[in-house]
């Protein structure tokens, strides 16, 4: 019978399947965080002993924590998938995450197809939602003063390398020896519309601002200063390998 | 005499090779797999974004906050199949004229799908990663067909990087178990190792993605959970450039083979 089957097998078939499906393209994807721990700084409280009768000339550096920036920093694991509409996996391939973004924004649903770099009217707006004013020295535009940044891939959108302003976070507790589109923890501005987005790019366990620890972004994001007062972000990822 | 004699004689051998031949011909030739009459797309959907709603933390200025993020995106190699499938057995002559069919409801057997339509199936076998590009496709040469590069994660070797394939029988040509590349498409609980397996298989120029029709074991009717927790007959995958934001689309040509 089965050979008869080989042999002469004619089938009538009737396939039950996906065909000749429209591409997905790779926007950003929400992106799960699953576990976060704050810290602030405090400043140790310098004291002196001096005898009376003299005059002691003294040269003091003071630090003061930025209350008008928050910094985000961790790491990132991720998959790519082949999913249906309805977030079924019929094959997924886990992977260590090598190139990508982190993207943070204000806005819950930013346009990604409309990613164009930040222009200065979206800054302003966002510098001015934060009560930011053009005398005070880290407002946004003076922190995100370069215009150095590796090109990068907003869904289907090309960001080339170097047109947007950007910032580069820490390495090591200090400013990284130097400033190039090889230089670790690049962030960048962004709009999608009127959202202006923050856009981490990604590193393989590169070490952080904190000496000893390995992270694969960091990003600084402005809140509000006023005291208690808390601004929601939210978070995407994009993947690359 | 005798030349009417070898005449007679050659011609005696002649039709003997012109029968062997055409009955070859008629046996061989119906034995290879067979394009399917009818495919119909029921459904199809990928990767949407709005699965994945954007999380969100809050900021606390002066603080620094360290997170854990897990991610994901959508792959930009391949593409699934999946369904059903009904068949016939039919005996029937060159031209198609029907003798007897028997109705198959469950059917056993492979489908394969290619990028090109014709296939050589009596050179077919175990695609080879490694083989002699002068002689045959390797891994390189789809590879690049696609726009995977070697170090993708998603890539052909990555993906179908098991060797225990089931004995396939591709017409009366027999491709040994556990040669060929092979991976298990997923069922609802994930990545397993028994069902919904998939194998390259090659006639030296082409690839030819096959993968094992459900129910193959003897008596058993009863179809196997897919991937979303439907019952299928059948998951496939076949890889598709995606890459670079590339949106155009990809023929596939599928046959069957009913046992």
């Amino acid at each position: 019978m089965k050979l008869q089957a080989i042999f002469v097998g004619l089938v009538i078939v009737a396939l039950s399947l996906f065909f000749l499906s429209p591409k997905v393209n790779s926007l950003p994807v929400g992106a799960n965080v699953t576990s976060n721990t704050s810290s602030n700084w405090s400043a140790a409280i310098p004291s002196r002993t001096d005898a009376g009768g003299t005059i002691t000339t003294m040269v003091l550096d003071a630090q003061s924590q930025d209350d008008g920036w928050k910094g985000y920093v961790g790491n990132i694991s991720g998959k790519f998938t082949l999913d249906d509409a309805s977030g079924y996996s019929i094959y997924d391939w886990s992977f260590t995450v090598t190139e990508g973004e982190v993207y943070i924004s204000r806005a819950a649903s930013p346009s990604w197809s409309t990613a164009i770099c930040a222009n200065t009217t979206i800054i302003s707006n966002e510098q001015n939602y934060f009560g930011m004013t053009a005398a005070e020295y880290d407002i946004i535009n003076k922190t995100f003063n370069e215009t150095i940044h590796q090109s990068f891939r907003v869904g289907v959108v090309d960001i080339v390398n170097s047109s947007c302003s950007s910032a580069f976070t820490y390495v090591n507790d200090s400013k990284y020896p130097y400033i190039n589109e090889s230089t670790p923890f690049q962030e960048v501005l962004l709009q999608t519309g009127t959202d202006l987005i923050y856009a981490a790019l990604l590193e393989t366990d590169n070490e952080g601002f904190h000496t000893g620890y390995t992270y694969d972004f960091q990003a600084i994001v402005p809140d509000n200063r006023t005291n208690g007062v808390t601004t929601t972000y939210y978070f995407w990822a994009e993947l690359g390998t | 005499m005798l030349k009417k004699t070898i005449y007679a004689k050659l011609l005696v051998v002649l039709s003997f090779l012109i029968t062997v031949f055409s009955i070859a011909n008629l046996v061989f030739g119906a034995t290879d797999p067979v394009s399917p009459q009818s495919i119909t797309q029921i459904s199809t959907s990928g990767f949407d974004t709005t699965d994945y709603p954007a999380q969100n933390t809050t900021a606390i200025a002066g603080n620094v906050t360290e997170l854990s993020i897990t991610a994901l995106a959508p792959t930009q190699s391949w593409q699934g199949y999946f369904g059903n499938i009904t068949g016939t057995i039919t005996l029937q002559d060159a031209s198609g004229n029907i003798f007897y069919n028997w109705t198959v409801a469950e059917p056993k057997g492979e489908i394969y799908a290619s990028l090109n339509s014709s296939i050589n199936w009596s050179a077919i076998k175990c695609f080879n990663f490694t083989a002699n590009t002068s002689l045959e496709i390797n891994l390189t040469t789809m590879e690049s067909t696609y726009n995977i590069q070697t170090a993708d994660v998603d890539g052909i070797d990555e993906t179908f990087n098991e060797t225990s394939n089931p004995t396939i029988y591709v017409g009366q040509y027999t491709v040994a178990a556990s040669s060929c590349p092979t991976t298990y498409v997923y069922q609802n609980t994930g990545k397993q190792y028994t069902n919904f397996i998939n194998t390259l298989l090659t006639d030296k120029e082409k690839l030819v993605y096959t993968t094992v029709i459900e129910n193959d074991q003897t008596n058993n009717n009863t179809d196997v959970t897919g991937y979303n927790g439907q019952s299928y007959d059948f998951q496939m995958l076949v890889a598709e450039d995606g890459h670079n934001a590339d949106t155009s689309t990809t023929i596939y040509y599928f046959w069957v083979e009913i046992t």
